[in-house]
């Protein structure tokens, strides 16, 4: 067989599979789709060539709900137009050089070592540098003082202690005498209640190997370590369930570690806290160790 | 001459006179020519590769196809489940990806087959300095290889804890059974086999270079491999001091890297020490894979647009200042460990400015390219790949320098997309950019170049969408290393990107059966390839071809730098070797 | 044409420079103190977060007989150097001499280190990273110690090559470094 047979065999295996399986994708999507499994009312994504407004709601990721989150999506917005504008120029300047000096159409090659021109790719590398780098790096100090750099204090704010173990999310809270470790705290699993409009801050420590806690809507993660406490706030400003992500590989059931946040009225959230409170303090086993794994809230 | 280190030129390299080895074993096996091994090792990384590729497309079938049979082969490779991929041997799957394509992949073609290929080659000498060592080098490569092979069949299976293998989940209460184990003593190996390859590269480098071979006048390709040595060098023993306490932690229980918290006696170690060490490693570890490839395509560019490499000394110089700076930024990878913020500042700063130096030579790319005379063999068209990909990678890694941005992307698809379109795409089409290119020097024959075309096109095309969908698809939330997105409800949207994904994963995988086959025939039936074929002045192509086993009968001189491309002063070509020379042009 | 393969280490050096092997040695040199280095400061990093250190349940390490260790290996990296100068003088007698001594010296340090660490590990010293990282870090230094000493005996009996003469001595003053940085570690 020679090379050209080859080539042309080739091209028509790919055109042929291409066809074919884009084919099979729509069907085995729409067929997921139609699975009892998925929820209906998410958006629909359309494959390949979505429509602008479909594209940006299922690619920019999930709603902000955190005070801050805006800012970061911001940011990230910022960087990625910038480097989109400059990349796109400079993926032009490649292509028009490629096709404009190509030898088939009779260029003529400059010979240029030692010439002056090279001031030109210092004049972009610094304006990339100074556009980009130095925002990046400003926002990245200024942030640091501002969102993670001191744990909030104070009566005000929502305390958690959360600690992940294989593969499920434990949260603890100080309930109504608002000591950590007494018999009075609500011990949860995998589902964190929160109030809208306060701090939350969080102390996270994990039970066995490392894990990361994140929930996409807050903008935010933070890995659990074990022996380590490592520590998060936010403040949400919507209500409503969310989904927390187990970050880092925990192993085999890492995809499915999930926890639910829930963001609820202040009102809500103090008499389920009350409640809870109660309910524990009347429950409490001092034999049952699995609940007995809070620690002092360090500062 | 007086640029030589030695007084006696000549001596140095008769040392490596030897007499053409005539059985097969020791031609073809225990070789200590460095062609002959340099080939060894290119056989070794295409197998590795494919192995590795094939992994790939089984990840990318769960996540496209989740709960669906692996077609064809699935009943073959899990017979327990009905070609269904359980969830146990997904996480083997990316963590044997991970380090196969990094470790047993490109390196071994980049490093250890273009590095052995090239060095002794472009520098003018007759072999590596130390051969012994050369050949000790990839047969370490091989028993890490064996060894590493082996992991996949013993039980409980392969390592399934991540390329990066932090601890805790590193120890034996988490991931038992003997497959993490062999997958250390396997790297171990391969560390000391890169590392001996380094020492010796560095000590080739700086002694046999051919009389009037300055540093200024070394090809672009050798500083690559040179600073590439020197990191190896430097940070394998890194590497190689964690992988034995996390040893010594998985077999005889002593606990370097468990707390105090979770362990049964009273222990104080710390899982965050491995981090720190992994990543003092780990960070200039993506600059070995990346430099050769940068040097490769510096060269190739100028070569391709018969033009000067546009301030080739400038390139040579920011390749060294990322080499230094390399060292210090590795904190980016550990930003959301509770870090203080002191550092994290320090590392973001750090890890933003390699973008300077990165940005001098990626500019001179573009340099060197504009107003040449571009002529579009295939490795061109590769080394053009490599501007666009390595482009969109580098420029995404300011999103994860930056600590503020870090703390949403970190884990997730985007730093996936990010380091497959610097490490995998970049520094892959670098390789074959390198392989097409050296390949008539190497076998005597040239590859097909309608192959090559398109073979690059089908390679470019599906990459980008690949990877940049796995950046958009980060962006929207995917995390890594998750066997089934859809376990979240806000990651089910992304099914569709993850079919097309798919389908141009598969894609690609099937178009380098095209390379292989284009491999494979033209080194027995191409094109035979005369001494120069692409009309370039750098040493290697002065030599006959196919290559006499001591390269040079004479150590050539060298008055010329490697990129002497349409010189005024040249008459009647457009090329000028780095031996000849020419009154005005050259000096001694 | 020659047929046979050289050695490196057959090279002179010429007129001070370093030699192939000699340069060889400094590269893998640098590789070695970075193999060291790393397993210092994760001892020393590991020592600064625990806060007690040693802890009180676990023996702590004795320093005298290391001490005195200490002084053996110094002592032989002295008669090192002056058995090397004995042979560039080509004092054949000298050389062996101290040659032999810093081979003895060498030996007593290995035996100090062996009591000092007999003596002491008598519990599990796996129980706490203190005494697990001290254990390793001394076996570990004792498996390159055991190199080198080797390399002093076999160039006491074939001393033909001062190329190798030279690296030998090298390495040795190495592991005195390397052993004096880690009880440094451990002791300060
Ligand atoms: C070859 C491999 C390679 C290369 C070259 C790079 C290059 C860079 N990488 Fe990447 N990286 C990896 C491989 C690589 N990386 C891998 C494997 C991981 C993940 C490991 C894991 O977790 O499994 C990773 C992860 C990673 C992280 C951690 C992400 C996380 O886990 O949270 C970060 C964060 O800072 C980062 C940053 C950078 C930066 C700033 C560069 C810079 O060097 C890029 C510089 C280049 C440019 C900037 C583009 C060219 C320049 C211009 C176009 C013009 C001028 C522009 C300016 C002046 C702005 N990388
Ligand atoms: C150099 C390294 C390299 C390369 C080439 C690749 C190539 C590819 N990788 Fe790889 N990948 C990694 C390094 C690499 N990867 C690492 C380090 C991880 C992290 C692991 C971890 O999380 O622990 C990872 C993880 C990773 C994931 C994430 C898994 C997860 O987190 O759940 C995915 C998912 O899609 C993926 C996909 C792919 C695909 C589709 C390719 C395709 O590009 C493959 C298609 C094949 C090719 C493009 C050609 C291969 C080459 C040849 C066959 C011959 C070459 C010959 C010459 C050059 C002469 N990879
Ligand atoms: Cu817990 Cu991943
Ligand atoms: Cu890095």
């Amino acid at each position: 067989m020679n090379t050209k047979r080859i080539c042309r065999l080739f091209l028509l295996f790919a055109i042929v599979t291409c066809t074919i399986s884009s084919g099979w994708a729509q069907t085995q999507e729409q067929l997921h789709q139609s699975n009892p499994d998925f929820e209906k009312d998410h958006i629909h994504a359309k494959g390949i060539w979505p429509s602008p407004k479909s594209f940006v709601d299922t690619y920019s990721g999930p709603d902000v709900i955190s005070s801050d989150g805006a800012h970061f999506d911001w940011l990230f917005g910022y960087v990625t137009i910038g480097t989109f504008i400059y990349f796109m120029i400079m993926i032009i300047g490649v292509v028009y050089f490629t096709f404009a000096y190509r030898e088939k159409r009779g260029a003529k090659a400059l010979y240029t070592d030692g010439h002056k021109e090279h001031k030109v790719t210092l004049f972009f590398d610094v304006l990339f540098f100074l556009s980009l780098d130095l925002v990046l790096i400003y926002f990245s100090i200024v942030d640091t003082q501002k969102y993670f750099m001191a744990p909030p204090q104070g009566k005000e704010v929502i305390q958690v202690q959360v600690m992940p173990q294989q593969w499920l999310w434990n949260f603890r809270y100080a309930g109504n005498d608002e000591q950590f470790g007494t018999a009075d705290d609500i011990v949860t699993v995998n589902e964190m209640w929160i109030p809208k409009g306060k701090t939350v801050s969080l102390q996270i420590k994990s039970k066995d190997v490392i894990h990361g806690f994140m929930v996409p809507e807050v903008r935010r993660q933070m890995d659990a370590l074990p022996g380590t406490i490592t520590r998060m706030w936010f403040e949400p400003i919507k209500t409503g369930d969310f989904e927390i992500a187990c970050m880092h590989l925990c192993g085999t059931a890492h995809y499915k570690m999930k926890g639910f946040m829930k963001v609820v009225e202040l009102e809500d959230f103090e008499a389920w806290s009350k409640e809870m409170s109660e309910w524990s303090e009347a429950r409490y086993d001092p034999e049952d160790a699995a609940t007995h794994w809070g620690w002092n809230w360090v500062m | 001459m007086s640029t030589h280190s030695s007084n006696n030129p000549q001596a140095n390299h008769d040392e490596h006179l030897h007499a053409e080895p005539t059985t097969f074993i020791s031609k073809y096996l225990i070789s200590y020519d460095h062609k002959v091994i340099a080939k060894q090792f290119l056989f070794y990384g295409i197998f590795w590769a494919f192995i590795g590729a094939f992994l790939s497309v089984l990840i990318r079938w769960c996540l496209a196809f989740p709960g669906e049979p692996f077609p064809v082969l699935g009943n073959l490779l899990f017979p327990s489940s009905n070609g269904i991929i359980p969830p146990d041997v997904y996480t083997m799957l990316f963590t044997m990806h991970g380090t196969i394509m990094i470790f047993f992949a490109i390196t071994p073609i980049l490093i250890g087959a273009f590095g052995n290929f090239c060095i002794p080659l472009m520098i003018g000498a007759r072999d590596m300095i130390f051969p012994w060592l050369n050949m000790l080098s990839f047969w370490l490569a091989m028993v890490g290889g064996v060894l590493m092979m082996a992991s996949f069949f013993v039980p409980l299976g392969a390592s399934a804890v991540g390329w990066t293998s932090y601890p805790t989940l590193a120890h034996s209460q988490w991931s038992p059974g003997m497959g993490h184990t062999l997958w250390l003593i396997s790297l171990f190996f391969m560390g000391n086999s890169s590392l001996v390859g380094a020492i010796n590269y560095i000590t080739t480098v700086i002694r046999l270079r051919a009389p009037g071979m300055t540093f200024k006048r070394l090809p672009l390709t050798i500083w690559g491999l040179f600073l590439t040595a020197i990191l190896n060098a430097l940070f394998l023993p890194v590497l190689t001091a964690a992988f034995i306490l996390l040893l010594l932690d998985r077999t005889l229980g002593t606990s370097f890297f468990l707390s105090a918290a979770i362990s049964d006696v009273g222990t104080q170690g710390d899982p965050i020490l491995y981090q720190h060490l992994f990543w003092i490693f780990g960070h200039p570890e993506v600059y070995i894979v990346i430099l050769p490839a940068w040097g490769i395509v510096s060269d190739l560019l100028s070569f391709f647009s018969r033009k000067p490499a546009f301030g080739a000394m400038k390139t040579a110089y920011s390749m060294t200042a990322i080499t230094i700076l390399s060292a210090v930024v590795y904190g980016h990878h550990m930003f959301t460990t509770g870090m203080s913020p002191l550092l994290t500042g320090a590392f973001t700063t750090l890890t933003l400015l390699i973008s300077i130096p990165s940005g001098i030579f990626f500019l001179n790319w573009l340099g060197t390219i504009w107003k040449g005379k571009i002529q579009l063999h295939t490795p061109m068209l590769f080394s053009l790949g490599v501007i666009i990909t390595f482009g969109i990678g580098g420029l995404t890694g300011l999103h994860l320098g930056a600590v503020s941005t870090n703390l949403i992307l970190h884990n997730s698809y985007f730093v996936v997309g990010h380091f497959h379109l610097t490490m995998a795409v970049a520094a892959l089409l670098g390789a074959f950019a390198a392989t097409y290119f050296w390949f008539p020097k190497m076998f005597g024959r040239m590859m097909s170049e309608k192959l090559g075309k398109i073979h690059f096109w089908f390679t470019l095309v599906p990459i980008l969408y690949i990877f940049i969908g796995q950046m958009v698809a980060g962006y929207a939330g995917m995390h890594r290393r998750i066997y089934n997105p859809y376990e979240y409800n806000y990651l089910k949207p992304l099914l569709g990107l993850n079919i097309y994904i798919g389908i141009a994963v598969f894609t690609v995988f099937f178009a380098q059966f095209l390379f292989l086959y284009n491999f494979i025939k033209s080194m027995r039936c191409g094109e035979i390839a005369d001494s120069n074929p692409w009309k370039v002045g750098t040493l290697e192509w002065t030599t006959p071809t196919p290559i006499p086993h001591h390269n040079f009968d004479t150590i050539p001189v060298v008055y010329n730098g490697p990129h002497e491309f349409s010189n005024p002063k040249v008459t009647g070509r457009d090329w000028l070797s780095q031996t000849e020379f020419v009154e005005g042009v050259s000096n001694t | 044409m020659q047929s046979t393969l050289k050695t490196p280490f057959s090279h002179k050096a010429e007129n001070g420079k370093l030699s192939n092997a000699e340069l060889f040695f400094l590269v893998s040199l640098a590789s070695w103190v970075m193999l060291f280095g790393t397993l210092i400061l994760s001892f020393i990093l590991a020592r600064i977060k625990t806060p007690l250190w040693p802890p009180p349940y676990i023996e702590s390490f004795p320093l005298l007989v290391p001490s005195f260790s200490t002084l053996a290996i110094g002592l032989s990296s002295v008669f090192v150097t002056k058995g090397f100068s004995a042979y560039k003088l080509n004092k054949q007698s000298d050389f062996k001499f101290y040659w032999l001594l810093a081979i003895v010296t060498g030996l007593l340090f290995g035996t100090l280190q062996t009591i000092a660490l007999t003596k002491w590990m008598t519990f599990d010293v796996r129980e706490h990273v203190y005494s697990s990282s001290v254990a390793f870090l001394i076996l570990f230094h004792g498996v390159h110690f055991i190199l080198g000493l080797s390399g002093l005996l076999f160039k006491f009996f074939n001393p033909s090559n001062i190329q190798s003469l030279r690296l030998w001595s090298w390495f040795w003053h190495f592991l005195g470094v390397v052993w004096l940085a880690i009880f440094m570690a451990i002791a300060l």
